[in-house]
């Protein structure tokens, strides 16, 4: 559990790092920002970040058996749009402008949300990660138990089915089924269940709350260049991702504290 | 700056010139940037020097016009330029240069409030003239020291005196409106205008100029004083609230007393000059003027006092009772919230929770957050947005409840969808225009090769239209057909709305003349038919009223009655509505009909999910205040927004054949049909909708515990609907009260101030309505609660 512990904290400051990275070529390399070149730089931070997301991710998944590092990976790939999709929903549904001039724009911070929140998409390989771990402790079958109190239903069925090595089989419209269940769970229930999930959960809320806490001065009348569309509301975005992200570290540090008292015990 | 023959001290964001405003600098460029000097509103006057004032004022040369910052214009040296051109038959021989700005602002930029550093500004004046010493130094002025160390004096006028003066200074008339006194320090620069003309005594030639300025500045004042007058016997005859007898008894007397005055100099004027004195430069003539002057400025310095008195300020402690009141009311729905809550424990001790939940809180949240966003007027603004984002907000949280319930997401997408449409339609500017050609601005077709004047695109707002109202009246239909006592009346209602929505299909047809139908019948059929429509909903109103005093007993099953009651009573309005709305009115029926259903949906979803049990737990806030919001955003939806010129005015003349409009004019049948367009959508019928809010959660035939529940249940929506409008009302006056010196106080936060308590009354009349209507007439305690509350 520490090493786990341990991994899920480097996670966590790759991702704060691959962030402030991204600003930093943006702003010395390129000299561009959020407020002078928005598109540029909401492509630029969404390039850095993507594959650092999906690849970190995929590679995180400890059983390669039941799911593929590329099956991973191409998971992630197919998210994103679609994330993007109902982020761009979302916000336009708020007021975001629509017209030919804003739908780059709209397209590059639904794309960047995406990433932020996506990382929800590649969930099942993770939900067997946290089962092996939990067979290290005992066997399979109590992991599974174990998990299923948290978990919904749907997914207990599903889960006999990969370790039957049905897995194999299942197509890819199940695969997103069954992440659908854990978007749900994460996302409407709030519900993450071990430490990894947290740094996944925390963050993704943290941008969401964050865009739309930033969307207010949006119709101020200071006119100021970054009250336009999406600069505020990225800027809302990348800061509530770093607060989570902090947050969340917080969560996992003091889990493990926990965790390793109880084992001590 | 600061020199010192012509000082040159301002900064502002105007330039006056010959009596043009044009405007200087950006308020951009000068925002943020220290200002130099201070902001008080001063005249510099220049200290004794070569300079004669002149009447006439030339156009200074247009450079100055073009100046990008005022700071340029001490780089260019105006004033030496001006100075060159200045002698005899110099293109600047008659000229007087005035700069001032509009307002002030504060260190942080900020401008338009009340604060003296908002209101007051700079003002400089130069005359390339001597003004005369002994007027030009009046009483109130404080010297202080320039840049370069230079003593200059600094005075203040008032803003409403510039007007006047300035007429004065052009030979232009006074400004009708304007009760201000012609200020004698900045008319004193015209001073020596007349000794042009030259007097022949050199030994008392500054006595004589004297002299010759006080005459013209009486003068001045005497037709000064003469039109506000005028004014005020102009404004106190057509006022309805004018100034009080006495004051203007006063103003009378003091005016007839100068008037007298007067009259007797003009005719002492009128005597051989010869009398008045050669050498001895008559004083007494002088003291006479000056008598004379004082005389004049006492009456206009009055006049100023009584209209700032009656007209600027506030009554602070009447301003303090009404918002105490306001803040009262508050309590005293939350009281009675709380109270029905009671009752509703009392009958049900086990299931009710006295927790307060999160959705409580978040509901809260929001209603606060869209009160305090009326504190600032870039909110207010865009009100309609904020309104938008934050029922948007709504409808994502109940996204999340029902991905989370796995129940109702049908109904949680299509809230947002409808939402998102009603948005597009609304700024693509769908209510101003018709349907179709919505459509065409964001589509433009024009590149697709499709001719937008084509005959399809031009029926397709008529098909829609027609569209939404058949399906409107299936909705009713449907709605309608359960199970119930009065099947008579059934028919009767149904039948009734529907022939008017078939009415008023064929209003727009004989309207787009389609048909191509004589002019006459076509003026009958578009005037008579509207009358037909109001008289139908009135008489099913009055229907509706006489059989809730015919009912006296709680039918069995209680439930179908009240939603009976409830469709009854909006179908009776809806035709009346869509037809004042226009074109667009199916449409938005529909979509309102859309969103109420999904928000009902939406609120028996967490019903469902927290417990199995019945209609037992205290009333949900959150589909209240989607409801509430959904009428906000409704009301923006159709084209209206807080302001004057956000009425429909033609909406008022829907019926009105054009050529007989003036003949047929009527106050009050016009305002109500314009009220009824105003506040159709957005107070009217959720209001009287709010029934259905509750009635889902209840069995058909509920037993008497259950009834009375419901009730309360009612009972309690109505009391979060009045809350929620009264809670955003006192934001609005608090913010009022706070910018009630603020610049935009007429052009945005009166005209709010006005829709808020307006719409507030309505909520709270409507309100009522619906607790006599909708309550059983013999009943419990808890609707006896209810009335007693409102």
């Amino acid at each position: 559990m520490a090493s786990s512990n341990s991994r899920d904290i480097t996670v966590s400051t790759a991702f704060l790092l691959s962030l402030t990275t991204s600003f930093y070529v943006a702003h010395n390399i390129y000299s561009i920002n959020l407020i002078s070149h928005p598109i540029p730089t909401l492509a630029l931070i969404s390039l850095v970040q993507t594959p650092i997301t999906i690849l970190l991710f995929s590679l995180l998944r400890q059983n390669p058996q039941q799911c593929s590092y590329w099956k991973a990976v191409l998971r992630g790939v197919l998210g994103l749009p679609i994330g993007a999709f109902l982020m761009a929903f979302g916000a336009i549904v708020l007021g975001a402008p629509i017209g030919i001039q804003y739908l780059e724009k709209t397209i590059y911070w639904s794309l960047l949300m995406s990433v932020f929140t996506e990382d929800a998409f590649e969930l099942r390989c993770r939900l067997e990660t946290m089962l092996l771990l939990n067979s290290e402790d005992g066997s399979p079958i109590s992991g599974l138990t174990q998990c299923s109190d948290q978990i919904d239903e749907g997914l207990i069925l599903f889960y006999p089915a990969n370790f039957t090595r049905f897995g194999e089989f299942v197509p890819a419209a199940s695969v997103y089924g069954s992440s659908w269940k854990d978007w749900q769970r994460l996302f409407a229930n709030t519900k993450p269940t071990g430490s990894l999930e947290y740094i996944i959960c925390i963050p993704a809320h943290g941008a969401i709350i964050g865009a739309w806490l930033g969307a207010w001065p949006m119709p101020l009348d200071w006119e100021r260049p970054w009250q336009e569309w999406p600069i505020c509301v990225s800027y809302g975005a990348v800061a509530g991702y770093t607060v989570g992200m902090v947050v969340s570290m917080g969560f996992v540090l003091v889990l493990g504290k926990r965790q390793r008292h109880v084992k001590n015990d | 700056m600061g020199q010192g023959e012509g000082p040159l001290i301002f900064l502002g964001s105007m330039l006056l010139l010959d009596g043009k405003l044009c405007k200087g600098p950006t308020k951009g460029k000068l925002r943020g940037k220290p200002k130099r000097g201070n902001h008080r509103s001063h005249t510099v006057v220049s200290d004794p020097g070569p300079c004669i004032a002149l009447m006439d004022v030339s156009v200074l040369a247009s450079r100055l016009c073009n100046c990008q910052n005022l700071e340029d214009l001490s780089d260019w040296d105006v004033v030496d330029i001006l100075k060159n051109q200045s002698g005899p038959g110099g293109l600047h021989e008659n000229t007087l240069l005035i700069v001032m700005g509009d307002h002030g602002q504060t260190l942080n930029g900020d401008h338009g409030g009340g604060t003296s550093e908002e209101v007051e500004t700079s003002l400089f004046a130069m005359s390339l003239k001597t003004p005369l010493v002994s007027v030009s130094s009046g009483q109130n002025k404080s010297r202080i020291l320039d840049s370069d160390g230079k003593e200059i004096r600094v005075s203040s006028i008032q803003q409403l005196d510039f007007a006047v003066t300035v007429a004065a200074l052009l030979g232009v008339p006074f400004p009708f409106g304007s009760i201000g006194r012609v200020n004698h320090e900045l008319y004193a620069l015209s001073a020596g205008t007349w000794s042009q003309r030259g007097t022949d005594a050199p030994s008392c030639k500054n006595q004589s100029n004297l002299e010759e300025w006080m005459q013209n500045y009486a003068n001045v004042l005497c037709i000064n004083s003469w039109q506000v007058k005028r004014y005020i016997n102009t404004y106190s005859e057509s006022s309805v609230i004018g100034f009080p007898s006495e004051d203007l008894a006063h103003l009378e007397n003091m005016y007839a007393q100068a008037q007298h005055n007067w009259s007797n100099r003009v005719k002492e004027s009128l005597l051989p000059q010869n009398e008045v004195g050669n050498g001895s430069c008559s004083t007494l003539l002088i003291d006479d003027l000056q008598w004379q002057i004082e005389a004049y400025s006492n009456f206009l310095a009055s006049v100023t006092e009584l209209a700032r008195s009656k007209w600027t300020e506030f009554d602070l402690l009447i301003m303090a009772i009404g918002l105490g009141i306001l803040l009262l009311s508050l309590f005293i729905h939350l009281y009675f919230i709380e109270r029905t809550n009671n009752l509703q424990q009392f009958s049900y001790p086990s299931i009710v929770d006295a927790k307060i939940s999160l959705r409580s809180i978040l509901v809260l949240l929001l209603v606060a957050i869209r009160g305090c966003s009326f504190l600032s007027n870039s909110y207010i603004l865009t009100e309609g947005k904020v309104a938008n984002y934050l029922l948007g907000t709504t409808g994502i949280i109940n996204l999340r409840y029902s991905v989370s319930g796995k129940k109702m997401l049908k109904e949680a997408v299509t809230f947002l969808l409808m939402n998102l449409v009603l948005r597009i339609s609304t700024e693509s500017g769908f209510s101003k225009q018709t349907v179709g050609s919505a459509f065409m601005d964001i589509f433009p077709l024009r590149f697709l090769g499709i001719n937008e004047n084509h005959l399809i695109w031009v029926l397709i707002p008529d098909v829609i239209s027609l569209l939404s109202l058949i399906v409107l009246a299936i909705v009713l239909c449907k709605s309608m057909s359960g199970d119930y006592c009065w099947r008579f009346s059934k028919y009767l209602f149904n039948g009734a709305t529907i022939f008017s929505y078939f009415l008023i299909t064929v209003h727009w047809v004989l309207e787009s003349n389609l048909l191509g139908m004589p002019l006459l019948l076509e003026g009958i059929g578009r005037s008579l038919i509207p009358r037909i429509i109001y008289t139908i909903g009135f008489g099913l109103l009055v229907l509706l009223t006489a059989r809730w005093l015919l009912d006296k007993e709680m039918a069995l099953n209680f439930t179908q009655s009240m939603l009976q009651r409830t469709v009854v009573m909006l179908s009776a309005w809806s035709p009346t509505v869509i037809l004042i709305m226009g074109r667009q009115g199916p449409l938005i029926a529909l979509s309102s009909v859309i969103g109420g259903w999904c928000i009902i949906r939406l609120g028996l979803l967490e019903k469902k999910t927290r417990d199995g049990t019945v209609g037992v737990l205290t009333t949900d806030p959150l589909p209240v205040v989607q409801w509430s919001f959904f009428a906000v955003c409704l009301f923006f939806y159709t084209g209206h927004w807080c302001a004057f010129d956000g009425l429909r005015y033609g909406a008022a003349f829907t019926g009105q054949v054009s050529s007989l409009l003036f003949d047929e004019f009527n106050l009050i049948r016009q305002a109500i049909l314009l009220s009824i367009d105003t506040f159709g959508v957005s107070h009217i019928l959720p209001i009287l909708g709010c029934p259905l809010l509750v009635i889902f959660h209840y069995p058909q035939y509920p037993r008497g515990r259950e009834r009375n529940s419901l009730l309360a249940n009612l009972a309690q929506v109505l009391l979060i609907y009045g809350l929620i409008t009264s809670i955003t009302t006192t934001f609005t006056v608090i913010c009022v009260t706070i910018q009630r010196r603020h610049l935009m106080v007429w052009g945005l936060f009166a005209p709010k101030f006005v829709f808020d308590v307006v719409g507030l009354i309505l909520t709270d009349f409507l309100i009522c309505f619906s607790s006599l209507h909708y309550f059983p007439r013999v009943g419990s305690d808890t609707q006896r609660d209810q009335i007693s509350a409102k």
